[in-house]
């Protein structure tokens, strides 16, 4: 919850357009990230959760990511910001197997127009999961969960 | 003449208010639907936006988004492909049906949409809904043209 109150206060602190999805796979189908090394029922290291983190935040570290995205930015002038947040917990597969995952919702902060926004967090969020298989996470479909176990934002 | 000019001249005005409108006879929209054509609709601070390609084989194939927000932030869903079958019925009303998408319960099973062709234009086409009676459009889309802007 405390994650979502800093999403939310970064989201109203700008004066900008901020556009915001939750991830999801190619098909369209909402999914959650398993933390790696996480157990059920216990804190997940610190360390690990800050390499996932950072591990999805890599194509968004040369100042030119933005190009990637917009159809049209100057990187002179335009202004753009990712962030990725989300809550974490326990959850359970429908066939049983117990995992620690994030629900991360992605946001995308800019200073161009609404539309231009929220077409460039689309490709943006594709990116994200795109590098969340690249890095070895593993993407579970939020369908595939147990409806008691599945992450309530 | 002057009698006939005076009751001709409303006929004329009916004729130029009314607008140009194309055939809605199946058999003349059918080659008229083939190509790519986007929608908007919007439900309150809810925004609906689908792009949809009608094949010549009775499938169609595009994708929906969908847009929530207000002011300087706006939250959007996860895009949703989907794939359809096409046909007219035996009234001319453009039936939808078989419709699939990857994204599990998106589409009721075995549910199928009705909808009357009120007008169409090359660039154009305006629907009445069998199920709700509201009133939309398809409007052709435009290569390289940039997309209009979102109206919730």
């Amino acid at each position: 919850m405390r994650l979502l109150l800093w999403l939310f206060l970064w989201v109203f602190a700008a004066c900008s357009h901020t556009a915001i999805s939750p991830l999801s796979d190619p098909q369209g189908n909402l999914v959650v990230l398993e933390v790696p090394k996480a157990r059920p029922g216990k804190e997940p290291d610190s360390k690990v959760l800050e390499k996932v983190f950072s591990d999805l935040a890599k194509p968004f570290e040369t100042r030119a990511w933005p190009l990637q995205h917009f159809q049209e930015f100057d990187l002179s002038s335009d202004h753009a910001e990712v962030l990725v947040a989300g809550p974490m917990g326990d959850l359970e597969t429908l066939s049983g197997r117990s995992f620690v995952g994030i629900l991360p919702l992605v946001a995308l902060r800019s200073n161009q127009s609404a539309e231009s926004t929220e077409n460039a967090l689309r490709s943006v969020a594709a990116e994200i999961h795109r590098q969340a298989l690249r890095s070895g996470l593993r993407s579970v479909r939020v369908d595939d969960l147990k409806e008691e176990k599945k992450p309530k934002a | 003449m002057k009698p006939l000019a005076l009751a001709l001249f409303p006929a004329l005005f009916v004729s130029c208010a009314a607008p140009p409108s194309g055939s809605t006879d199946p058999a003349r929209v059918r080659p008229l639907l083939m190509g790519t054509w986007t929608s908007h609709r919007s439900e309150g601070s809810t925004a609906i936006y689908m792009e949809k390609t009608f094949h010549p084989d009775g499938t169609a194939n595009g994708f929906i988004d969908i847009r929530s927000g207000t002011g300087n932030t706006s939250l959007l869903l996860p895009r949703v492909p989907f794939q359809s079958r096409w046909k007219f019925d035996a009234e001319g009303d453009l039936v939808t049906y078989d419709m699939r998408s990857e994204v599990i319960g998106f589409f009721e099973p075995g549910k199928s949409t009705h909808d009357r062709i009120l007008r169409t234009q090359p660039d154009r086409i305006d629907f009445i809904s069998g199920e709700t009676g509201d009133r939309f459009s398809f409007h052709r889309k435009q290569p390289k043209r940039a997309p209009t802007s979102w109206s919730l």
